[in-house]
């Protein structure tokens, strides 16, 4: 849990350079941006296009 | 380990105190650690910052610049690599003031847990886009 509100949106993105050369792109590791939302609206559309 | 990140109260005040110009520094010294608390916003210091090994860990200064997410100049970003000085695995990054001690601006939970072994390097990105709604 995490009192991080959604303003400013916070993203923290990163990649590993291995001793050998290799490189780990894990892209983003930690955000405050909510995509619940999106999801949910994305849900919802899908429910009532169903129900019609 | 659930990833959680924000911009601190101490970095709001930066934010602010930066848009007066006062001589609050720039928050571009990255640090990391191996706490897996959860961000809170009155985060003052990483949980469990990496300052061991030898030579001893130190926090890296990244490059700040603005970028564009959404309109032009929105987002302040800082990109820093540190390179691990020995075996460790890393759970939290966070953006200070200074390269000892300073304010911290903003700190993240990582999602996964970063193995590293000594000479491996972690280039991090942090973003922070200002946004406002009109309600």
């Amino acid at each position: 849990m995490s009192d991080s509100k959604a303003e400013p949106l916070v993203t923290i993105s990163a990649v590993i350079t291995r001793a050998d050369g290799s490189i780990e792109d894990l892209g983003i590791v930690a955000t405050n941006v909510n995509t619940a939302t999106p999801l949910k609206a994305k849900l919802l559309t899908l429910l009532t296009k169903r129900e019609n | 380990m659930p990833a959680s990140t924000a911009v601190t109260q101490g970095g709001r005040g930066i934010i602010t105190s930066r848009l007066i110009g006062t001589a609050t520094a720039v928050p571009h010294h990255i640090g990391w650690g191996t706490g897996t608390t959860a961000t809170l916003t009155t985060d003052t210091t990483l949980q469990t910052e990496d300052t061991g090994g030898s030579p001893a860990y130190a926090r890296v200064a990244g490059t700040g610049t603005q970028t564009t997410t959404t309109s032009t100049s929105d987002t302040h970003t800082v990109i820093g690599t540190l390179t691990s000085n020995g075996t460790k695995t890393i759970t939290e990054a966070g953006l200070f003031t200074a390269a000892t001690a300073g304010t911290l601006y903003v700190r993240g939970v990582l999602a996964t847990a970063i193995a590293l072994a000594v000479n491996d390097s972690v280039q991090f990105t942090f973003n922070v886009q200002i946004t406002s709604s009109v309600v």
